[in-house]
């Protein structure tokens, strides 16, 4: 048996995914011209290697070639993330490249399984059986396969790799991870809950678990792109929510927030990537004042910053306004939205100002501007976020497939949702005034030592650092346990072949196993 | 070069077969002019055929790598091509008995060759290979005593035909033999509790006969094991539920093998221990006893060949290179051997199952067969067998790409690494790629192998 694998199936969805991954790439490329100056080769070998791997994910034909350039990626990132060969890059990798097989485990078991059920790996097949196939396994194989694009896409509870694997990678790769590598897994759900027209209360509760943790989480670091990376796990909660909801609004509102999560996560990771490549600095206490010095990275940062808080007429918006409509009406829904928008506005205040405002330290006297790639990447993600936050209608129903009725007709300029925003803004700013005044930022004097205790009891990294640790020490264990002893070994055999004999004397073999 | 020309002599006459055996057809030969029930008869047929390619193969890229190593002389080569040839007896034999010789012959060159440096530590588990090898073969020779007795036979195929009826009148001396041969093949191809000379022999042997050991003897072990346990119990025992016991020894090698992988401190314990764990895949594979679960596990078998003996090769020359054994000392070898670093990179996703390489395929067919089985408690070791083989391997690759400086151990001069070490691991990286991208290849020399095995 040979399981053929197959390409180039370009519909609507991997038409959609297709423009936005290589005109993403290539800003990483021009951007990292200049910022990447060691082991070029290396880089470059693995960048265009992780290309690769997003491409071949976005035109497999069937789930194995999927799986395939899904592994390939993964690969190419774990080298790119341990790019900088520090010291804390290598378990940062570590965790990421686990998880990442373990996601990639279980999506080739539920491909496997489908393809016992079908006879094929083809989604294009798997469409036109899917109403014939038995619910019960089909549940079953869509919910390993979820699992496994969680963990790809990073969603609360699988997230932890997210926040470690960001801040210590090169910032072009940071932009990348948050931009295209964890908008594959996404891209695989929809097209599986498409195929399956399920959908998800599962997905649902996680976007919206992710939507609070994530910017609750980001609210209180310290270290600029580490709260990027927790802010991505947010934004990545209004995707899941679109999807769950599963209507031809929330789908749609889904992937118009892929893209453009895409660009302004992309863009502000850039932004802060220009910060670091004049100041090397990551901490938040040691930069300020840095809008005049760096006037194009700081008028880009600020396009950026407004359109991840949803404000109108950035691309941030729009999306956002088709999720929100697509909880119809829906209260507690509705309620998380606005708070995580609210949340969201206080933590991009506060980066704002900490980075670009206030006064400039002694030690940054002499940054400046960063050469001609970086701000040409800047400038045309910039440029992006607010064409598509003018012209939402047209960009949609252009490129976002899966376009229904409810799509094409939707009044983005509509008053209840202009009122929506309005208030998340204002909730945003007296969440900022009231965690400056407190102390809850991690900026500013305060009390922060009972937060942070607070918070580590939410933290799910310990338990998978404290699971790692329990397997490592029972490892340590079993290397004890076992002697390095001739009689040992030999007394080893003997009772292998008593055992044998017993197991087989008594038909105990027939029942286990 | 008497050996490489020995080498070609043989691929030579392996060669004319080829075409037969392919198609189906079994080429016999009796020693002597003998026939089949009385003398010794030698078979080609569709198994050995494969195992044949397979051990001229990592033979050939064995012999490569050692040539540079001005440090063998005539005894090693004569040793090696003993071993080599001893390994093709094993496979092609059609004799109990002179199956049993040949394993001898195989045991007696490995234990001069793993003492081959005259350390005291390669002599220690240079004896412990042979006693306990010795004390399990016993059991062997008492299976082969107990059969003759029973049968008035040693030809494999007289006594394949009389099983059944042994078993009709005396389950219990069947399982009998089933569990000595089981022991003593076992500790051939490095099951669980009889694995324990591996890590130590592995480790002390100089790096062509590691890679000899875990490339070429282990894997005769499993050939062993497929060979006889199909010809002979295959309608009795295997189709009455034995595979499980086969598949339990073989879940209990993965994991503990690769949870021990992970705590090792020295690079070649490491690899050892891992393959044990990849046996213990093959072995799932083995007890499955389906088409596809066997059609796995001779792949992995092929896979885990090149895999492994290039990976033991990569560590050699790292090792004779910087003079360090630990793992946790390799730091900041890829700035002094890039090229090196990225062969074992590649190697290594191999063993993990990464595609496009080609232990993904092999670990995709025994994934599969055990799903066909609908066995998720086996599906859920083999995704913790395989996340344990990714840390442990991610654990070395990590400690190459280090930013410490690369610095030679303390008065240590480095042995000079010719091209032949480079080419031979080379080679082995380009033909995993190879295979994994066109599993085709290895595919199609299984094929007659499966219709041996299972008529």
């Amino acid at each position: 048996m040979i399981f053929p694998t197959s390409f180039w199936p370009v519909d609507s969805l991997s038409f959609f995914m297709l423009i936005m991954v290589t005109m993403l790439f290539s800003l990483v490329f021009v951007y990292s011209l200049a910022y990447v100056k060691r082991n070029l080769f290396r880089y470059y070998f693995v960048l265009l290697m992780a290309l690769l791997g997003i491409l071949g994910t976005i035109l497999a034909k069937d789930l194995l070639s999927f799986y395939i350039c899904l592994e390939l990626m993964t690969v190419a990132v774990y080298f790119l993330i341990v790019d900088n060969t520090k010291k804390e890059s290598f378990p940062a990798g570590f965790k990421y490249v686990i998880m990442m097989f373990a996601g990639g485990l279980f999506i080739l078991v539920a491909a496997l399984m489908l393809y016992n059920l079908t006879g094929t790996f083809e989604f294009a097949v798997f469409a036109r059986v899917a109403h014939t196939l038995p619910a019960e396994s089909i549940k079953l194989i869509l919910a390993l396969f979820v699992i496994g694009c969680l963990i790809e896409i990073g969603a609360v509870p699988f997230h932890v790799w997210l926040p470690d694997a960001h801040p210590i990678a090169p910032s072009p790769v940071s932009a990348l991870l948050s931009g295209l590598v964890i908008k594959i897994g996404a891209y695989g759900l929809i097209r599986m809950l498409f195929i399956f027209k399920l959908g998800m209360q599962l997905l649902i509760w996680v976007g919206v678990l992710s939507m609070i943790f994530g910017v609750v989480l980001a609210i209180r670091q310290t270290n600029i792109k580490r709260l990027l990376a927790y802010s991505s796990i947010s934004q990545m909660g209004y995707v899941l929510l679109g999807m769950g909801i599963g209507t031809s609004l929330g789908i749609g509102g889904g992937l118009f927030h892929i893209l453009n999560h895409a660009t302004f996560k992309m863009l502000l990771f850039l932004c802060l990537g220009a910060v670091i490549y004049a100041t090397r600095e990551r901490e938040l206490k040691n930069l300020g004042g840095l809008g005049k010095r760096m006037p194009i990275t700081a008028a880009t940062f600020c396009i950026g910053a407004l359109a991840i808080s949803g404000i109108p007429p950035f691309n941030g918006f729009a999306s956002k306004a088709l999720i929100v409509s697509a909880t119809a009406g829906n209260l507690w829904l509705k309620t998380a939205l606005i708070i995580t928008a609210a949340g969201t506005t206080a933590v991009f205040l506060k980066l704002f100002l900490q980075v670009f405002w206030g006064e400039l330290p002694a030690q940054l006297k002499k940054t400046n501007e960063v050469p001609a790639p970086m701000c040409f990447s800047l400038l045309i993600l910039a440029g992006i976020c607010l064409v598509v936050g003018l012209f939402p209608g047209p960009v949609l129903n252009k490129f976002v497939p899966l376009t229904g009725i409810a799509l094409l007709h939707f009044e983005f300029w509509n008053f209840k949702l202009l009122v929506d925003t309005t208030m998340a803004v204002f909730l945003g700013l007296a969440i900022y005034f009231f965690g400056v005044r407190f102390g809850l930022l991690g900026v500013g004097e305060g009390r922060g030592k009972e937060n942070s205790t607070l918070l580590s009891y939410l933290s799910v990294d310990k338990f998978y650092c404290g699971v790692a640790a329990l397997i490592e020490a029972l490892c340590n264990m079993l290397k004890k346990v076992m002697r390095r002893s001739l009689n040992v070994y030999l007394l080893w055999i003997f009772m292998a072949l008593v055992i044998l004999l017993f197991v087989l004397w008594c038909p105990l073999w027939k029942i286990t196993i | 070069m008497v050996a490489i020309f020995a080498w070609l002599a043989s691929a030579f006459v392996l060669s004319t077969t080829a075409r037969s055996v392919l198609a189906g057809q079994v080429i016999k030969y009796n020693l002597g002019g003998w026939p089949a029930p009385f003398g010794i008869s030698l078979q080609v047929d569709g198994l050995s055929f494969f195992f044949a390619v397979l051990v001229m193969l990592v033979g050939l890229l064995i012999l490569i790598y050692s040539l540079g190593i001005y440090l063998y002389a005539r005894r090693f080569y004569s040793l090696l091509m003993i071993a080599l040839s001893s390994i093709l007896g094993i496979i092609l034999t059609r004799d109990i008995f002179n199956l049993y010789v040949f394993f001898e012959m195989l045991a007696v060159a490995s234990y001069v060759l793993i003492t081959y440096k005259h350390k005291p530590r390669t002599i220690i588990a240079s004896f412990k290979y042979l006693v306990m090898t010795e004390a399990t073969w016993v059991f062997f020779l008492l299976s082969i005593a107990i059969l003759y007795s029973l049968t008035g036979s040693l030809n494999m195929d007289v006594i394949a035909v009389q099983i059944p009826g042994i078993y009709q009148a005396n389950p219990q001396i069947v399982y009998v033999v089933f569990s000595l041969m089981m022991i003593s093949f076992g500790i051939k191809c490095g099951m669980f509790p009889l694995h324990t000379w591996i890590p130590e022999a592995h480790s002390q042997a100089p790096t062509p006969v590691s890679g000899l050991l875990s490339g070429l003897i282990l894997k005769v072990g499993l050939y062993a094991m497929l060979r006889i346990f199909y010809l002979f119990f295959g309608a009795t025992l295997l189709t009455h539920g034995v595979g499980n016991v086969i598949i339990f020894f073989g879940i209990v090698s993965l994991i503990f093998a690769s949870a021990m992988a992970l705590v090792q401190i020295e690079i070649k314990r490491m690899l050892a221990y891992s393959s044990i764990s990849q046996i213990g895949f093959i072995l799932i594979g083995v007890g499955l006893g389906t088409q596809l679960g066997l059609q796995g596990a001779l792949f992995h078998i092929f896979n885990h060949a090149l895999i492994k003996t290039g990976l033991f090769f990569c560590a050699g020359i790292i090792i004779s290179q910087t003079g360090f054994w630990k793992i946790h000392q390799m730091k900041g070898v890829w700035q002094q051997m890039p090229g090196l670093t990225i062969t074992f990179c590649l190697l290594s996703l191999a063993a993990i199952g990464i595609p496009p390489l080609n232990g993904f395929v092999s670990k995709l067919f025994v994934i599969q067969a055990v799903l066909l089985k609908h066995n998720y408690l086996i599906i859920f070791c083999l995704f913790l067998g395989i996340l344990l083989t990714a840390a442990c391997y991610f654990r070395v690759i990590q400690m190459f790409f280090s930013p410490e400086e690369f610095h030679h151990k303390h008065d240590f001069r480095p042995n000079p690494v010719g091209h032949f070490e480079h080419l031979t691991v080379y080679a082995f990286a380009f033909l995993c790629l190879l295979i994994g991208i066109f599993p085709a290849l290895v595919i199609n020399l299984i094929q007659p192998a499966l219709k041996v095995l299972l008529p």
